[in-house]
């Protein structure tokens, strides 16, 4: 702890004395600056107001890839034929741009909020498959025919035996997920949305105030990591805690 | 009864039983044996219906329960919770046989906090939780010293004997089937046949 927290001093450090040496606060203001700017934001409820928004359509995002990448990685991974069909399609949507399903989502659905999750659904859907698919092939399969002997029902197949042996692939999904999501979400606002960090992040491009987009830039990665430590470590600890007795 | 007509199975070309027929009377415990790798777990797999690809007929009772080569537990949930979640029996009913088997305070642990012979105890009691009709077991007691198998084969005999249920189980050990078996039935040959029993 005491090594990340040094590190994390250092960067900020690095920081300051880059916007020292610089002499420019409008290009590179320092980290105290943005820090005030932060705490003016968050006082006047600008920024809580934009960061929620932010935060909804991550949620949103991340609850509808993660339910159909589950699905998709489970079917794949647990049936050849279907591997064989989908595969191409998934090397497809894994090569797609970010940038083209976003404008492609707008054009076609309209600039709504549908089209904004959507569009982030769309590009980690396919990521979220593919490692499902990883896990889903590497079942034991001892544990089929015990389900198969003792008449195990699809519930508590899925619950006990399935989703158990798919945790460190979830797990995995869902942390590399987070983070690839809240960017797109981020890219999906800058182009058409009329609230959210990465509007805001457009509106203070346009005004050239690098403060303004660092202050909402790290409040959201601040926001992030709450949710790293506070959400999915526990939850992690807890489904892996089998492994640690 | 039990009614097993294997006339053919074969993987891709390769014929690995042949004519097999016999039958186990109810409350019957029956060793099968022969040389490693000529058939016995396909046996076993054919007759729990994990294996529906041969030409024959399997006449079986619906509620059957099987021991596997290795302990096959849920690491991930607790040793009552893998009889309680598997056979669907209520916690005082699994406790009782968890207490049978000698697990007694052992309820909580998960199953990489057991040993290797405790497991294989879990596993017994798995199989007796579920009141089957049938219990089929593909060497069961496999890599346990000769101190635990004695330990353990007591044991399953009595359970089997309280339950009278039909049991039919692979074995190298002369010892086992001994102690377990009201008979003994042999494989041999290419592809394999019984040759005794």
């Amino acid at each position: 702890m005491s090594v990340r927290l040094f590190s994390l001093g250092l960067f900020i450090a690095i920081w300051a004395i880059a916007s020292f040496l610089g002499g420019d606060e409008q290009s590179l203001p320092s980290p105290l600056t943005v820090a005030g700017l932060i705490v003016q934001e968050t006082a006047s409820g600008t920024m809580v107001k934009h960061l929620a928004a932010t935060l909804s359509r991550v949620i949103a995002a991340f609850t509808v890839s993660m339910a159909i990448g589950l699905t998709l990685g489970l079917i794949m991974g647990r049936n050849r034929l279907a591997d064989r069909w989908f595969d191409p399609w998934l090397v497809i949507f894994l090569n797609l741009p970010a940038l083209v399903a976003i404008v492609l989502c707008y054009i076609w659905i309209g600039l709504t909020e549908a089209a904004a999750v959507i569009a982030v659904a769309v590009n980690k859907i396919p990521l979220v498959t593919a490692m499902i698919r990883e896990g889903a092939r590497a079942f034991d399969p001892a544990l089929d025919d015990l389900a198969a002997i003792y008449r195990l029902g699809r519930r508590r197949k899925l619950f006990h035996l399935v989703l158990p042996q798919l945790a460190p692939h979830l797990a995995a999904a869902a942390r590399s997920g987070l983070a690839l999501i809240w960017k797109i979400v981020l890219v999906v606002e800058f182009l058409g949305r009329p609230n959210g960090v990465g509007f805001q992040i457009h509106l203070y491009f346009q005004l050239f105030d690098v403060g303004m987009i660092l202050a909402y830039a790290f409040a959201f990665i601040a926001v992030m990591l709450a949710i790293e430590i506070f959400v999915l470590q526990p939850a992690e600890t807890r489904v892996n805690r089998w492994r640690r007795s | 009864m039990i009614e097993i007509k294997i006339n053919r199975k074969a993987f891709g070309g390769q014929q690995v039983l042949a004519n097999i027929h016999f039958s186990l009377e109810k409350g019957e415990t029956v060793a099968l044996q022969g040389p490693s790798g000529i058939g016995k777990t396909t046996l076993l797999r054919i007759l729990a219906g994990l294996d529906r690809d041969f030409d024959g007929s399997i006449g079986r009772p619906d509620k059957i329960a099987m021991v596997f080569q290795e302990p096959t537990l849920l690491p991930w949930r607790s040793a009552l919770d893998n009889l309680t979640l598997v056979t669907g029996a209520s916690k005082d009913t699994c406790l009782q046989v968890l207490d049978e088997v000698g697990l007694n305070g052992k309820q909580e642990n998960f199953p990489n906090q057991l040993s290797l012979g405790q497991q294989r105890r879990l596993a017994l009691a798995r199989a007796f939780t579920a009141q089957p009709e049938l219990l089929i077991m593909d060497e069961p007691f496999a890599s346990l010293d000769r101190k635990r198998v004695e330990d353990i084969l007591p044991l399953c005999r009595d359970m089997i004997q309280a339950r009278a249920v039909t049991t039919l189980f692979v074995t190298h050990s002369e010892y086992e089937a001994e102690i377990l078996a009201g008979r003994i039935i042999k494989l041999d040959g290419q592809p394999a046949s019984i040759v005794a029993g």
